[in-house]
């Protein structure tokens, strides 16, 4: 099986990075697996449950906010406050779903972000706690020698992207993942052959969530200093739409190819400081008119491969039967 | 055994349905036996999609009860109600365009059908058979022709598992031959045991499959009966013709 041995062999080089890459190596690898993460999760809403979100910046607030308020209130190990800003994400998203699955298509896309920048006003105003405008540093960080301090995020990273990858090739290949796809075809449809259409839209939305939450609080280690127009940024939102659309909305390759894209773009446009943001949006719209599919739609139109198989088909027992 | 000695398998009572001043269904009470066809006839906007979808639980009613198998279904949802096996296809065939024939009936057969694994697979295979898909299994839905489309609301509706199966104007814009073809299809689910509730306006194909007719008139309940009495009432001609008999004026 050459797809097992791909990515087997990818694993490899990635586990071992530390041992032979560079700091600035290891660091862009990290760089590449959380935004590889927070396009997976956001590639799950709107590529296969039709909930086109522009406010999952909510949750990578919420995700370092946890990490501040774990780490140095509470004087957790900042590594391990990954999992519970995850947790913390998740039961954030809770309550929001109730307010959001009531609103279709736009409605929907406009109350997310409506919903992200309440929270990013309510994290300016001065609550001392939060250390209003000017935010709060992650002091507890300093405790680590740097070696280790960047080897710990950079097993953390792999270990959130692992997850987000596995975790979304999980869902998309059970029963969940189906009915998800119904829903994003036909929602009317979805629920005439007995989809539990809310249900399983809050799965995958509580599901996005954790992973994004915990993207932000890793996001936050290696930037130490969490302010809020930073961490609750539509930013967040607008660079992983790009990713997605680049790579192909709605599949699991397409986040991946459309992340390593964007990271090569943004440093080769590093130096045009505003104009690069032009540049990306003309090039967002220019593949949304001519490659709706993106970059691994294409590869697909041309070889039928696919790295991360979740499509079902007739098991070949029926066909055998037909022929005989 | 005639249909009507056997317990009810679902049952309307006095459906009713408001939108505002608009009423769109009133009082509506009919039963259905197990393995019975029942038609609905009725001109455009007499309720007749609408009572179909409150049986369905796609539309709740403002007054009345939905009993399926002897149990109110009235505050169960329509995924609930579809995985009892009470199952509705849409008027305009709502087809997961993206994904294949074969995983659009996996779904249903997943989902509506609560099965799993082999067992699911087994009851999509048996449903693509029975509504003549099994060759474009792996055709995308949305590369599906009209009739096509039909056959996979009905493939899907069969992986479900039906007891009862509500047809919303199914045969609508196909030619003749189709419409033989579907109705022949439809024939074939009933006589296997499931109950069907079918609205149509092409009156020679649902008379063709149906036991028992009823006719609906600005929501209200105007004739039941066999298709001859049905037909042959003076309130469904009403309906249909307005209040000169024109069949009395003829030669």
């Amino acid at each position: 099986m050459p797809r097992i041995l791909i990515l087997a062999g990818l694993g490899l080089v990635l586990l071992s990075l530390p041992l032979w890459g560079s700091g600035y190596q290891q660091r862009s690898v990290v760089e590449f697996l959380y935004f590889l993460s927070l396009a997976m999760a956001w590639n799950l809403l709107a590529g296969y449950a039709g909930l086109v979100s522009i406010g999952q910046q909510a949750f990578v607030g919420i995700g370092a906010y946890a990490l501040v308020v774990l780490a140095e209130d509470l004087g957790l190990n900042p590594f391990l406050t990954l999992p519970l800003a995850a947790a913390v994400a998740a039961l954030a998203a809770l309550p929001a779903s109730w307010l959001l699955f009531r609103l279709q298509g736009a409605y929907f896309a406009v109350a997310t972000w409506v919903i992200a920048e309440v929270l990013r006003l309510a994290a300016n105003a001065s609550i001392d706690w939060l250390g209003g405008g000017r935010g709060r540093a992650v002091r507890s960080l300093g405790g680590f020698e740097r070696g280790l301090r960047e080897d710990i995020t950079f097993y953390a990273a792999l270990a959130l992207a692992a997850v987000a990858v596995a975790g979304a090739v999980w869902l998309l290949r059970s029963c969940t993942g189906l009915g998800l796809m119904a829903i994003r075809d036909s929602e009317p449809g979805a629920q005439a052959v007995g989809v539990e259409t809310t249900r399983t839209k809050r799965r995958v939305y509580l599901f996005a969530a954790a992973i994004t939450g915990a993207a932000g609080a890793l996001i936050y280690i290696t930037q130490i200093n969490v302010r809020p127009d930073a961490a609750f940024s539509v930013n967040w939102a607008a660079y992983v739409i790009f990713i997605v659309v680049i790579g192909g909305i709605g599949t699991i390759e397409g986040p991946i190819i459309g992340t390593l894209i964007f990271l090569a773009l943004r440093e080769a446009l590093s130096g045009l400081e505003g104009w690069s943001m032009l540049i990306f949006g003309a090039i967002a719209i220019a593949m949304m008119l001519f490659a709706p599919r993106g970059i691994w739609g294409l590869v697909t139109e041309r070889w039928n491969i696919a790295l991360f198989p979740i499509r079902r088909q007739m098991p070949a027992r029926f066909i055998e039967k037909e022929t005989t | 055994m005639p249909p009507d000695t056997l317990p009810p398998v679902l049952e309307a009572r006095g459906l009713t349905r408001s939108y505002g001043a608009v009423t769109v269904v009133s009082d509506v009470s009919f039963t259905l036996a197990p393995g019975e066809a029942l038609g609905v006839l009725g001109p455009n906007g007499a309720g007749k999609t609408t009572l179909l979808k409150m049986l369905s639980g796609d539309v709740r009613p403002s007054a009345g009860q939905v009993l399926f198998a002897g149990v109110s279904a009235s505050d169960l949802p329509q995924a609930a109600r579809c995985r009892a096996g009470l199952v509705r296809t849409s008027q305009i065939p709502q087809p997961f365009s993206g994904l294949t024939v074969w995983e659009n009936t996996l779904t249903a057969a997943l989902h509506g059908g609560g099965l799993h694994g082999a067992d699911a697979e087994q009851a999509a295979h048996d449903a693509l058979r029975r509504s003549g898909l099994l060759d474009r299994h792996a055709l995308p839905a949305g590369q599906l022709s009209l009739m096509g489309r039909k056959r996979l609301e009905l493939s899907r509706a069969l992986a479900c598992g039906p007891k009862v199966l509500l047809l919303d104007e199914i045969a609508g814009g196909l030619s003749d031959f189709e419409v033989q073809d579907l109705v022949a299809l439809i024939r074939e689910i009933n006589t296997s045991g499931v109950a069907i509730i079918w609205i149509e306006h092409i009156v020679h194909a649902l008379i063709s499959v149906v036991s028992r007719l009823i006719a609906l008139d600005f929501g209200r309940l105007i004739a039941s009966g066999t298709p001859l009495e049905v037909l042959a009432s003076d309130n469904f001609r009403r309906a249909y013709f307005g209040d000169e008999p024109p069949l009395e004026l003829m030669p």
